[in-house]
């Protein structure tokens, strides 16, 4: 028993010696026959174990058809077999959102990457995320290979990975990207299992729409495919009938038997961004819209029912349309196409869709875009540039990354800026921590009074005698810090760096200011960085 | 988590998200007194006659259909005979009731009786009882002259879990701190408390010492093992004093909140000696009776002479309690003297402890109909604790956490503005006129036909005037307006009104 999965190596490797040299005759031979024996071909293409014990009739013919070339190359230098998709192995730390100083302990994740060219491998953002190691390897081989991460998009959920190990690029083969996905059409899904054997399941494209998943900070044009096969893993391959890479599975819902697929048209569109010497992101509107249905409320807009159009009712910070939209305007087309009054425009591809596909999946950052809308009952047109959706510049930026949050540490006080990723830190909801904090997120997280406004917190003291009376304070707002106004950490760097340390912190809700002893503040800082073990009081890092 | 357990027996279950009380359905009657042990049979058989179990009928208004009551429930707890014939029990037996009766240990006869007065903010009540017989052979207990000390032996006399004869349990004083009340779930005085048992049913029912009552048995901890409190001493006699004139006026409050002054470097800034006490004023409640009198940073020095520790303590009768415990034991209208320092300079500040009333301190609402008005089908009713306890915590929806953030930082963040109220579309009855109108539930009207809203009051006026045809209303945090037409509205009003049986469509105090 214990040496069956040697045996399965060994064969798989057999087999694919055979039909590596075959393969162009194959395809010169198989050009229009039956569909059966064209998705076979593909099979062994991406795995070489090609199903043999399964599929003896297919295998047969194969072979038949191979013979006339098998014995004039078998005398030639064996082939490598060559894969299409890749295991990805990714170690993973996370920063301590409370003491930012701090990383997680190394977590460890698996998944799927399809090749895509020369060493090059696509798999989801979300699998690479806050990656210290990304190591590859064939499924069912013990060799990996370590990989760079390239490009990695949160927005389109999609990265980029490179390997530079010359063999292993070897190894590889190229998927090609379906250029179109179709509502009703059938997929095969493909992942291994852990003795590296292919697993495969039908799956049927049961809906295009645009979804968010709870790991991305976009919306973004996703395939629901129903299948039995219970994926386990990011990032496996999804094809179409044709043996195209119809997508990457993104998430796996097992109790619904449904999995959230990536579709090739978001995948080809990353990748042509990816290639470009700088990376531009897929634009975004940077405005949140509802339904506007209620007849009503139409004719108190200045609407007619037979116009569709959608409710304004937030506008992000140096967004597409920041400037030009206001809240209570009506969006009524984008890009020529109309909008219905529940958010969908006819998408010439996908048929209803929903909006943020027009803006986002349609056309480039950059782009002009004309939309024409409703103010105050007056019809109005407008040109706008599309921009990256980004909301680096909200009041609250979600850090869905994990960037390493910035952060000071000053007479046992730990300072920093408050974000999304703090507030859903240790896997709360965010409406479980400190309600004045989270009420501040949840009411107006993408709308700073003026341009850099951060909410800078007091996550909590780190006890030394410098510090006590304080050291029950945490999740406290920052107002003021030496008498002068806080709006973001930037401000308290430059505070501390003028004023040669913290002397008066004024809270927010306090009326009494936390007053702090600066005269030994270097001396207290070395203690307490050595008492907690901080290697860095600040990050950044002070300037020079 | 430990939670607060209120001990009267009632039907009617009310939930909260930090304490839960329990109102718990008499069914476990007491098999047998527990007979008194000889040396203390004397006292306790005239504790028998003048300890009183208390029937009640419970009806709640029903806060998600304002205009009507819950189906009435069935309860009881205890209570004892004091003088001038009255009773003194738990606010909390006698709250939102429609009937009350009283009866003796070993009387087969139960008395009306009504309440004379009721002291939500410290869970206490007097009832009186019409019939003189039913005082025959009675005697009112006496109270004990101080508080008493740790592990001194106590007893709990009531009718726990139902039941018709007297209970009797034993314990010691374990503690004496302040505790939260749960009755009015914001108020917190002085407690005893014991390992004496304590169950629902025991609620009204004294804790006694040598045949002298020290205090009143209340609540309990649900999840722990023998802690019950009872309401002592000080707070039964405020209680007293405060209604010898007719009326409760409750409980005056100074409204601040202090902070530790232990840091040395805060200790400078306050220009404080480097050793000694003081708690620096870090909140004046817009609503205290120092709001006016006192400023942020202010240092308290002594109140009535004592000094106040940095962390707000005082040494009061042997006892460390807060400083605010000689502001309790003050009656509404009188005075008290701080030391204070400001700046450095020691001044003597007299506080008149006379505020007004605050209706951000979200209070729990007894034996008074909520307000509302509805049009359209939309319900609107000013936010108060019991709407949120029906609401419930349900913090992911963001316009429930807005009412919550509310409740708990409006006053300190600066968010009341003009308000005497937050007004709150508490609920939509579903009518064509309003079918799209759900996402606004449970948000905060901030203007209506372009007048803002400070009170219920204000929506009902400005209701009145429709805006060019429509009604428009903005709520807080969203620049979508609610929009009705107030022609539909006028028709839907009379069949909403008919459909789900309204009588009143407006209800205002």
């Amino acid at each position: 028993m214990l040496n069956r999965p040697n045996e399965s190596l060994r064969h798989r490797i057999t087999t694919t010696r055979w039909l590596s040299p075959i393969l162009p005759t194959l395809t010169l031979l198989l050009t229009t026959p039956h569909l059966m024996v064209r998705a076979r071909v593909t099979d062994l293409l991406i795995t070489g174990t090609a199903g043999t014990a399964a599929r003896p009739a297919v295998c047969l013919v194969l072979l038949l058809l191979a013979l006339p070339l098998f014995h004039a190359r078998a005398a030639e230098t064996p082939a490598t077999p060559r894969v299409q998709v890749v295991d990805i192995l990714v170690t993973c730390q996370s920063y301590d959102e409370h003491m930012p100083w701090r990383l997680s302990r190394p977590q460890f994740r698996q998944g799927y990457g399809v090749v895509v060219g020369e060493g090059r491998v696509l798999t989801t953002e979300e699998l690479v995320r806050q990656a210290t190691l990304v190591e590859l390897r064939q499924p069912g081989r013990a060799t990996k290979y370590p990989a760079q991460v390239r490009q990695a998009d949160p927005q389109l959920s999609a990265a980029l990975l490179e390997v530079s190990d010359a063999a292993f690029r070897r190894d590889l083969a190229p998927v090609t990207l379906a250029t179109n996905v179709v509502r009703g059409s059938q997929t095969r899904i493909v992942q291994y299992d852990d003795s590296g054997l292919r697993q495969e399941g039908a799956g049927r494209i049961v809906e295009i729409g645009v979804e968010s998943l709870p790991s991305a900070p976009a919306a973004v044009l996703t395939l629901r495919v129903l299948s039995d096969l219970r994926v386990q893993n990011h990032g496996a391959p999804v094809y179409s009938e044709d043996g195209q890479l119809a997508g990457i599975m993104m998430r796996y819902d097992a109790q619904h038997q449904t999995g959230f697929v990536l579709p090739a048209p978001v995948l080809a569109r990353f990748l042509q961004a990816a290639a470009a010497p700088v990376y531009v992101a897929p634009p975004g509107g940077g405005f949140s819209c509802i339904p506007l249905v209620d007849a009503i409320k139409r004719r108190y807009f200045g609407l007619t029912n037979e116009v569709g159009g959608v409710q304004i009712t937030d506008i992000l910070t140096n967004s597409t349309v920041c400037g030009v939209l206001q809240p209570n305007d009506v969006l009524l087309r984008w890009d020529g196409f109309a909008i219905d009054d529940q958010g969908y425009y006819a998408d010439p591809e996908y048929g209803r869709t929903r909006l943020s596909h027009a803006i986002e999946g349609r056309r480039s950052t950059g782009e002009p875009v004309p939309i024409e809308f409703m103010r105050n009952g007056e019809h109005r047109q407008a040109v706008v540039t599309l921009r990256p959706e980004s909301d680096a510049d909200a009041l609250i930026p979600e850090n869905t990354t994990g960037l390493p949050p910035d952060y000071l540490v000053e007479n046992g006080l730990v300072i920093r800026e408050l974000s999304g990723r703090y507030l859903h830190s240790g896997g709360r909801s965010v409406s479980s921590g400190n309600l004045r904090l989270s009420h501040i997120y949840l009411s107006r997280a993408g709308q700073p009074e003026q341009a850099g406004d951060r909410v800078v917190i007091l996550t909590g003291v780190l006890p030394d005698p410098v510090n006590v009376g304080y050291q029950e304070l945490h999740d406290e707002v920052i107002a003021e810090i030496n008498g002068e106004a806080v709006h973001n950490l930037r401000d308290v760097f430059h505070i501390l760096d003028c004023d040669h340390g913290i002397a008066r912190v004024a809270l927010l809700g306090h009326g009494v200011d936390v007053q702090l002893d600066t005269a030994q503040r270097a001396a207290v800082n070395a203690r307490i960085a050595k008492a907690y073990r901080i290697p860095e009081l600040r990050r950044p890092s002070a300037s020079p | 988590m430990l939670a607060l357990c209120r001990m009267d027996c009632g039907t009617i279950p009310r939930m909260t998200n930090t304490i839960l009380r329990l109102r718990l359905a008499c069914v476990v009657a007491v098999i047998a007194m527990l007979l008194p042990r000889p040396a203390a049979a004397t006292s306790l058989d005239n504790l028998r006659r003048s300890v009183v179990k208390i029937y009640v009928t419970v009806q709640r208004y029903d806060y998600m259909q304002p205009w009507q009551a819950t189906p009435p429930g069935y309860g009881n707890g205890s209570g004892f005979i004091i003088e001038k014939k009255r009773i003194l029990t738990n606010a909390h037996v006698i709250s939102d009731t429609t009937f009350i009766e009283v009866q003796r240990d070993g009387d087969p006869r139960r008395f009306p009786a009504h309440v004379a007065f009721v002291a939500h903010d410290c869970d206490l009540a007097l009832l009186e009882v019409d019939d003189p017989a039913f005082f025959a052979d009675t005697r009112p207990i006496e109270f004990n002259a101080e508080l008493p000390s740790l592990n001194d032996e106590v007893i709990a006399l009531g009718f726990p879990m139902g039941g018709t004869r007297l209970s009797l349990t034993r314990g010691v004083v374990s503690r004496i701190d302040y505790n939260g009340y749960s009755h009015s779930e914001v108020d917190s005085h002085l407690v005893v408390q014991t390992d004496a048992a304590i169950n629902p049913g025991n609620s009204g029912g004294p804790v006694m010492l040598d045949g002298r009552v020290i205090g009143v048995a209340f609540q309990g901890v649900v999840g722990a093992q023998n802690i019950g409190y009872a309401i002592p001493l000080p707070v039964i006699h405020h209680m007293l004093r405060d209604v010898s004139d007719g009326q409760y006026h409750g409980y005056p409050e100074l409204g601040l909140r202090t902070c530790d002054t232990r840091n040395p470097a805060l200790r400078r800034a306050l220009h404080l000696a480097p050793t000694g006490g003081g708690a620096a004023v870090d909140d004046r409640d817009l609503f205290g009776a120092a709001r006016n009198l006192l400023q942020d940073g202010d240092v308290l020095l002594r109140v009535e002479g004592l000094e106040i520790a940095t962390d707000g303590s005082v040494v009061l009768d042997g006892n460390t309690v807060e400083f605010s415990e000689l502001v309790e034991r003050r009656q509404w209208g009188d005075q008290i003297h701080l030391d204070v320092s400001r700046s450095g300079t020691v001044q003597r500040i007299e506080i008149p402890l006379r505020n007004p009333e605050d209706p951000f301190c979200f209070r729990m609402r007894y034996d008074e109909a909520p307000e509302y008005h509805i049009i359209g089908g939309l319900v609107f009713m000013p936010m108060t604790r019991n709407l949120l306890g029906t609401i419930g915590a349900d913090l992911d929806n963001h316009a429930i956490h807005n009412l919550f953030f509310l409740s708990s930082f409006a006053k300190t963040d600066g968010l009341i503005h003009d308000r005497t109220q937050f007004v709150v579309l508490a609920n939509r009855l579903p009518h064509p006129v309003n079918t799209y109108d759900e996402g606004f539930r449970y948000q905060v009207v901030t203007k209506a036909n372009g007048r803002s809203i400070g009170a219920l009051r204000d929506l009902v006026d400005a209701l009145q005037q429709p805006t060019n045809g429509f009604h428009v209303i903005h709520f807080e945090g969203s620049e979508n307006p609610l929009v009705l037409d107030a022609a539909q509205v006028r028709e839907a009003d009379a069949q909403i009104r008919h459909r789900y049986e309204i009588p009143a469509m407006t209800h205002l105090r």
